[in-house]
């Protein structure tokens, strides 16, 4: 790509890319910033950005978040560029992992969100294809439903139970040693 | 959650532990549907081996870290219940078959569950004789155990060719709960005589330090068992026919190393025998000859319906032992070893299923040692801490043989690495004297790559076959018994998800 650049000047000076939001409001990013979007990263490689990237089901309260999420870890991406290529004395390599734990702490934070908005989050990652985002939301659902019981995990997600009582059965059977 | 795409689900559902995806699977009609079709809870990798001992009378399990199966395997089968001796007799995609006192068992270490089985209707089988597991979760979880006699009787004047035309067998079937005798018929030719059979030196099973059963692998509905008499069979569950075909032969080359080695090993009165296996790998059937460090490896391929071994790789593993021992990379285990449990608990008492959930840490503490987390299911050249050698002879460079691209495009920038520090055939040359006492045997393939495992006394060794690399992985000697030493072991896909009931079917 194009802009991955490691200094401030770099950045700034890369090329910006409008998306829309399904509300039609716009968010001006770098292409950095954008390209963590696999989905956009395609547009902007087949020259289809011009006058905006429209996000017909991205709300902007989840745009936001998103490109927020974005902002930080291309930072990140082009923190790592320029350490590996450059030098590599152990004054940088303790900047990295502060870096690195700075970075595990926004994520923390950044998933403290109700669950309306954890799953919104997800379709986002899962329509504009971005892999961090997608694997962090995800893991937080899974850690959510572990140690529980298939009817605190129907309560907590209003999962409605469309198995037959014969169906349960056999499967509680077949896997009895997960039950016990 | 009904707002996720299944594939998101999915994805969510993969992350999960088997024990949480197990629970998840009686969430609703979709989640099921989802871990079903996906077969998310069915065997996907190798979670580790369990191994067999001559004069230790419990296997155990030397399993990867790493494992998505960690901490819900019972390594030591103390969920059976107590019997005299323990030894493994089979193992297909999760499941294994045991004998106890004549008495076969079946058993799913993952989901702690155990069936014993009803006598089989046959009764003259010698010991050598085999229990096969037939069981493909994917399309039933009901299984079979097939029941196959030796050797030709030799009473029976007017048997001449072998085997004969009509296989019989016993079939045990987990749906009707009964043994049940099933003919296979053959096709094609036979491809030895009785008296071939009778003489044959080459045996599939061991009298000492070698496996005690004959190997069956069950592959795309059909098992494949070695036979004695240098052959293999090929049983058709479908149509009930057979096919027969030689173990492959060869001539034997005049490679300096190996004889040099043969003969300071006769003469040193090492183990000279050669060790044969039949195994299933990436692609298929495998077939091992070990003949002290000399080991050939060919692959069936049965396209176009013929059965024909093709020489896959052979290779001089001296150096590479000679290497493991004579520099601390035993020390480095890098798999995790299931002893007993810590001292306050007796093994032989009966443990309540309660204990289970402890015993990861309290097995640590014993013996298990990872010192590092390489990992061979995982192996990558860059990070495993690998040894090479330069004297293989591999035929996987060839890319006339099919051997995987991926594997092909990293061997000549593997060779490039080693430099003149790293030659290791040199220092091997003046010293196998060192290596008299090292006796390998073969223990079992990686199910999905070309990776095998090697056994060194109680050591196991990782070999790749297409970098002809090796990986020490631990040492698996029980650490009450003085005297165990490890037979043979069996690659373990773990199952979370069977229809054994706990029933005796002989009560």
């Amino acid at each position: 790509m194009a802009s991955a650049g490691s200094g401030d000047e770099k950045a700034a000076a890369a090329a910006m890319i409008t998306l829309i939001s399904s509300d039609n409001e716009k968010f001006e990013v770098t292409e950095a910033t954008a390209t963590l979007s696999q989905t956009i990263r395609h547009m902007i490689e087949d020259g289809c950005t011009d006058g905006g990237v429209p996000l017909p089901n991205v709300t902007s309260k989840i745009l936001a978040r998103v490109i927020e999420y974005c902002k930080k870890h291309a930072t990140a991406a082009a923190g790592e560029e320029g350490s590996s290529s450059s030098f590599s004395d152990a004054a940088f390599l303790e900047v990295d992992r502060a870096f690195l734990e700075e970075l595990e702490e926004f994520d923390d934070a950044f998933l403290e969100v109700d669950r309306a908005t954890l799953f919104d989050l997800i379709l986002a990652a899962n329509y504009l294809d971005i892999k961090g985002l997608l694997n962090l939301t995800c893991q937080k659902v899974a850690d959510s439903v572990k140690g529980k019981t298939p009817e605190q995990i129907r309560e907590m997600y209003n999962i409605v139970n469309d198995l037959t009582p014969e169906e349960e059965a056999e499967i509680r059977r077949e896997t009895q040693w997960a039950f016990e | 959650m009904d707002r996720l795409p299944e594939d998101v689900l999915a994805g969510l559902l993969g992350r999960l532990d088997p024990r949480s995806l197990s629970v998840c699977r009686c969430v609703s009609g979709e989640w099921r549907r989802i871990v079903e079709g996906r077969g998310l809870l069915l065997p996907r990798s190798l979670h580790g081996l369990f191994i067999n001992y001559h004069e230790h009378r419990h296997p155990h399990l030397l399993s990867r870290p790493g494992s998505p199966a960690a901490g819900s395997v019972d390594g030591l089968l103390d969920f059976m219940p107590s019997i005299s001796w323990r030894a493994l007799v089979n193992h297909c995609n999760g499941l294994f078959v045991y004998e106890d006192g004549g008495k076969y068992y079946v058993c799913n270490p993952a989901t702690r569950r155990w069936a014993r089985l009803p006598p089989p209707r046959m009764q003259d089988w010698d010991r050598a004789a085999g229990a096969y597991l037939v069981f493909d979760p994917a399309a039933s979880l009901h299984y079979k155990v097939v029941h196959l006699p030796c050797a030709p009787e030799v009473t029976d004047p007017n048997l001449v060719e072998w085997p004969p035309e009509v296989v019989k067998t016993d079939v045990f079937s987990s749906s009707t709960g009964q043994w049940e005798e099933r003919q296979f018929v053959r096709e094609g030719g036979a491809v030895a005589t009785v008296a071939d059979v009778l003489s044959e030196n080459e045996w599939p099973v061991r009298k000492f330090m070698g496996p005690m059963h004959r190997h069956g692998e069950y592959w795309k509905g059909a098992l494949y068992i070695h036979c004695r008499g240098s052959f293999v069979i090929r049983l058709s569950l479908s149509d009930s026919t057979y096919k027969a075909t030689k173990t492959p032969t060869f001539v034997e080359e005049n490679e300096n190393t190996a004889i040099s080695i043969n003969e300071v090993a006769y003469e040193l009165g090492n183990d000279i025998t050669v060790k044969t296996y039949l195994g299933r790998s990436k692609r298929g059937i495998y077939y091992v000859r070990l003949h002290i460090f000399q080991i050939r490896v060919w692959w069936l391929n049965e396209s176009g319906g013929q059965m024909e071994w093709v020489l896959q790789h052979h290779s001089d593993l001296a150096p590479i032992f000679w290497t493991l021992l004579h520099t601390d990379i035993y020390i480095n285990a890098s798999w995790i070893f299931d002893d007993y449990y810590s001292d306050t608990k007796d093994y032989e008492s009966d443990c309540d299923e309660d204990d289970y959930d402890v015993d990861d840490s309290d097995d640590e503490d014993q013996c298990s040692s990872q010192q590092n987390s390489n990992d061979i299911d995982d192996v990558d050249d860059s990070e495993v801490d690998n040894i090479d050698h330069g004297s293989s002879q591999g035929n996987s460079d060839n890319s006339d043989n099919g051997y995987g691209e991926d594997d092909n495009s990293n061997d000549d920038q593997d060779h490039n690495e080693w430099n003149s520090d790293d030659d290791y055939t040199l220092k091997i040359k003046n010293n196998t004297e060192d290596l008299c006492c090292v006796s390998l045997f073969f223990l079992g393939f990686h199910p999905q790559k070309e990776i095998i495992f090697l056994g060194e006394n109680n050591n196991v060794v990782a070999y790749h076959l297409g970098h002809c690399k090796a990986q020490y992985l631990g040492n698996c000697k029980p650490s009450r018994s003085y005297r165990a030493m490890m037979l043979e072991s069996f690659p373990y896909t773990p199952c979370f998800i069977d229809a054994i009931s706990k029933q005796n079917y002989d009560d």
